[in-house]
């Protein structure tokens, strides 16, 4: 019998937050990517963004299941979730959504595409350290 | 694309708080957004800070986006402002707060909100121009401490913008 309070297709992880970590990515980078080499740069494995600002080249969305692009420079970021987490061999998992707005205010969202968000001015980032439980 | 400036390494800086606060942050109708945000960390004693803006009421807001810079002076540039009236209503955003070059309190913040008939634009907002309107605005706050941003002329972008406060230590004093 299924105990209904833990379904058998939900994963939890217990865990608590640790330190904040304050980052800017310059100019020309990947936005997951740069996230990615910031991480690796503090000795970071897991994280959550707390706070995300900044401006984009174009931004390069999967939402709904369609790639949507927005064309710039200098769309701005209006929002940033996600979470960085350890990848396969050695590398890191970063996703992360969000909404930029166009010159005209127009705003459109979704999960950021791994490779093609290239940060325009700069990025102000915070992440806060996630810090699992050891599993029973 | 091919900014006015040399790129400048590293491309990513980064710096670890030693501490940390956390506030969630309940404004009424008439403070200013990015004052009344402001100037109540500022009372807490809380000097660095990311905000995400969970949502509220805007009796008007006065915002910018951004542009191609035609002049190449920059890439991009500044676009507006714009001002709508109100009430719209604000569905997120996000701040960072930091000092400015002479050390002074600057909240760089950017929002997405919706006018009457559900049309949703976003932006950057203007300080002293986003008065809230009657359901105020909820906020919260992750504020770290030994740690955080101080605006600095980038010669890369040819803006004066945010730097973590460990690129100032840093620096070569010579």
């Amino acid at each position: 019998m299924t105990d209904p309070t833990t379904p058998q297709d939900v994963r939890v992880e217990e865990g608590r937050p640790g330190r904040l970590c304050v980052i800017r990515l310059k100019p020309n980078q990947d936005l997951c990517q740069g996230v990615a080499a910031a991480c690796r740069r503090q000795g970071i494995t897991r994280a959550h963004v707390r706070s995300g600002i900044g401006s984009l080249n174009e931004a390069h969305f999967e939402a709904g299941g369609r790639h949507v692009v927005v064309q710039g420079p200098g769309l701005e970021i209006l929002t940033l979730t996600g979470e960085v987490t350890p990848g396969t061999a050695g590398t890191l998992e970063v996703k992360l959504a969000g909404s930029v707005c166009d010159q005209t205010g127009e705003v459109k969202g979704g999960l950021f595409r791994p490779d093609r968000n290239i940060i325009c001015i700069t990025l102000e980032l915070l992440l806060q350290e996630w810090l699992p439980l050891p599993e029973p | 694309m091919q900014h006015p400036g040399p790129a400048l390494e590293p491309r990513q800086i980064g710096q670890w708080a030693e501490g940390a606060r956390a506030f969630t942050l309940k404004l009424a109708a008439g403070t200013d957004l990015m004052e009344g945000l402001v100037e109540t960390l500022q009372a807490l004693g809380v000097a660095q800070a990311g905000i995400n803006l969970l949502g509220g009421e805007l009796a008007e807001i006065g915002f910018m986006t951004g542009r191609p810079d035609d002049s190449g002076y920059r890439i991009a540039t500044h676009n507006g402002p714009w001002h709508l009236p109100g009430p719209l209503t604000l569905l997120g955003g996000t701040a960072i707060l930091g000092l400015d070059a002479e050390g002074a309190a600057l909240l760089h913040c950017h929002g997405l909100f919706a006018d009457a008939g559900g049309k949703v634009r976003g932006g950057h907002l203007r300080s002293g121009e986003c008065p809230l309107g009657a359901a105020g605005l909820t906020a919260v706050a992750s504020c770290p401490q030994g740690a955080g941003f101080q605006v600095a002329f980038d010669p890369e972008s040819n803006f004066p913008i945010f730097q973590t406060l460990n690129a100032f230590q840093d620096a070569d004093p010579s």
